[in-house]
């Protein structure tokens, strides 16, 4: 806007900075997954009601299927209860191909 | 980490110990869309079947509803397959033939086993891979459960029937007896009249077609009790689509011409009651034992509120209605159109 009296004259206006976009976010429930191995199996005490208890040691695994609009970089937020003291960990493998090999599940007490 | 174009897997697998007690995987980035379609819980026809659920009806089936529907939210009829929607019996990996299914409001999915399921054993239901009308997908849920030993009621010995196949080929909807019991009067979905002789055996023969009134859909028929070879139609634009005009259900009587040629004039007796987009009809017509005719009358929606499934339309003063109308009076002079705004008694 000009105040009482003549402006410059303008060619552009620029604006920088990093474009935005907006970061999605999708839940899936552990009992939406398929589990394998046979020793995952459904309990009492979350939020929805249901849980997986991953009881046995080897070959037990859930894998959750999601849709992605293009190729892109995402976080991963897992909920989960371990009671026990010492810590635990789960690999991690996106499309078949192992991410983490070691994703440690600290103890939350119950 | 990242994630390809389209279809992931991720994976969390147990290292050599036990693991925690998962609840849920979150996945956050700009390529996830925060507003991906989702399915309800499942149901089977006796209980709900959460996690784990035991003791399942061995004649169960199963149905799947969505969340919410908007218009962009139906479930694309086209996605819902043998190969999208699967029980699988744990034990063998393999599929269970079964027929899936969607609904005219196309807000949930139904699966229903050729053959009683085994007892006592294990099945799990995927369903991966349906998407909706904009072609996103619906986030693929994966349900087990344990059949018991319940075999349901079943059919008592004394219901039983024999089936037999006694004519084919026309998309009939309603079948009417005359009230002498010689013939079997049909309705059709494209607007035709079809009737047969009854032969002693319950066979019948000498197929005769009136057609009443091309491209309408004649959803239910009466006799009337007291004006002699006088049939009454529910008379609808259609079958098919999803942009049905509204209010242009009729209510229509044919008179039939007697003697052995099939032939008639049409009558339209109320016109312009309201009517869904889609498949919810002015429906089944009967005479009620004060002489007055009752009609069943479909809603616009599938819930009550106007839904995008349902084009939005809201319901209106005779839809989701059961009608009474006096076949004695003279028809109304002008079209009953009822809305919420204005409404005329028949």
């Amino acid at each position: 806007m000009s105040l009482e009296e003549s402006g410059p004259n303008i060619e552009n206006l620029t604006i920088e900075g990093d474009v935005v976009r907006p970061m999605g976010r999708v839940e899936i429930q552990a009992e939406d997954a398929l589990s394998a191995g046979g020793a995952a199996t459904a309990g009492f005490g979350s939020d929805d009601g249901y849980f997986l208890d991953f009881v046995d040691a080897r070959d037990v695994s859930l894998t959750w299927t999601i849709e992605s609009n293009g190729p892109g970089e995402v976080d991963l937020e897992i909920r989960y209860a371990l009671g026990a003291a010492a810590s635990r960990t789960m690999a991690v493998e996106v499309n078949g191909a192992l991410v983490n090999g070691a994703v440690t599940f600290a103890s939350t007490g119950s | 980490m990242d994630l390809a174009d389209g279809i992931n897997s991720i994976r969390l697998v147990a290292t050599g110990q036990s693991g925690p007690n998962v609840d849920s995987l979150t996945v956050f980035g700009e390529s996830i869309d925060s507003a991906t379609p989702r399915f309800q819980g499942v149901t089977d026809d006796v209980n709900a079947l959460d996690p784990g659920e035991s003791n399942i009806n061995l004649a169960a089936s199963l149905a799947v509803g969505i969340v919410a529907i908007t218009a962009s939210d139906a479930i694309d009829a086209s996605t819902v397959t043998t190969q999208t929607v699967r029980l699988i019996a744990s034990g063998t990996g393999a599929p269970v033939a079964a027929n899936v299914n969607t609904t005219g409001g196309f807000d949930s999915i139904s699966l229903a086993p050729v053959e009683p399921l085994e007892p006592n054993t294990d099945y799990v239901l995927e369903i991966n891979g349906v998407r909706n009308h904009d072609g996103e997908l619906f986030v693929p849920i994966v349900r087990s459960f344990t059949t018991g030993t319940n075999a349901g009621e079943g059919a008592p010995d004394s219901a039983a029937f024999e089936r037999s196949v006694v004519a084919s080929g026309e998309g009939v909807a309603m079948l009417e007896f005359t009230p002498d019991q010689s013939k079997l009067y049909a309705s059709t979905l494209d607007g035709k009249l079809l009737r047969w002789d009854l032969e002693p055996d319950g066979h019948l023969a000498n197929k005769q077609t009136l057609v009443v009134e091309a491209r309408q859909s004649f959803i239910g028929i009466a006799f009337d009790p007291v004006v002699e070879n006088r049939i009454w139609i529910a008379n609808n634009v259609g079958q098919a689509g999803s942009n049905n005009p509204n209010f242009s259900s009729k209510i229509t009587y044919v008179d039939i011409a007697p003697g052995s040629e099939f032939a008639g004039e049409a009558n339209d007796y109320v016109t312009g009651i309201p009517r869904s987009v889609r498949n919810h009809l002015t429906n089944g017509l009967e005479f009620g034992p004060d002489g007055a005719l009752y009609v069943l009358n479909g809603s616009n929606t599938a819930t009550g509120a106007p839904d995008g499934a349902w084009g939005f339309r809201p319901e209106a003063e005779l839809s989701a209605a059961i009608l009474r109308i006096d076949p004695t009076l003279p028809p109304p002079a002008r079209w009953v159109r009822c809305n919420h705004r204005r409404s005329k008694r028949l």
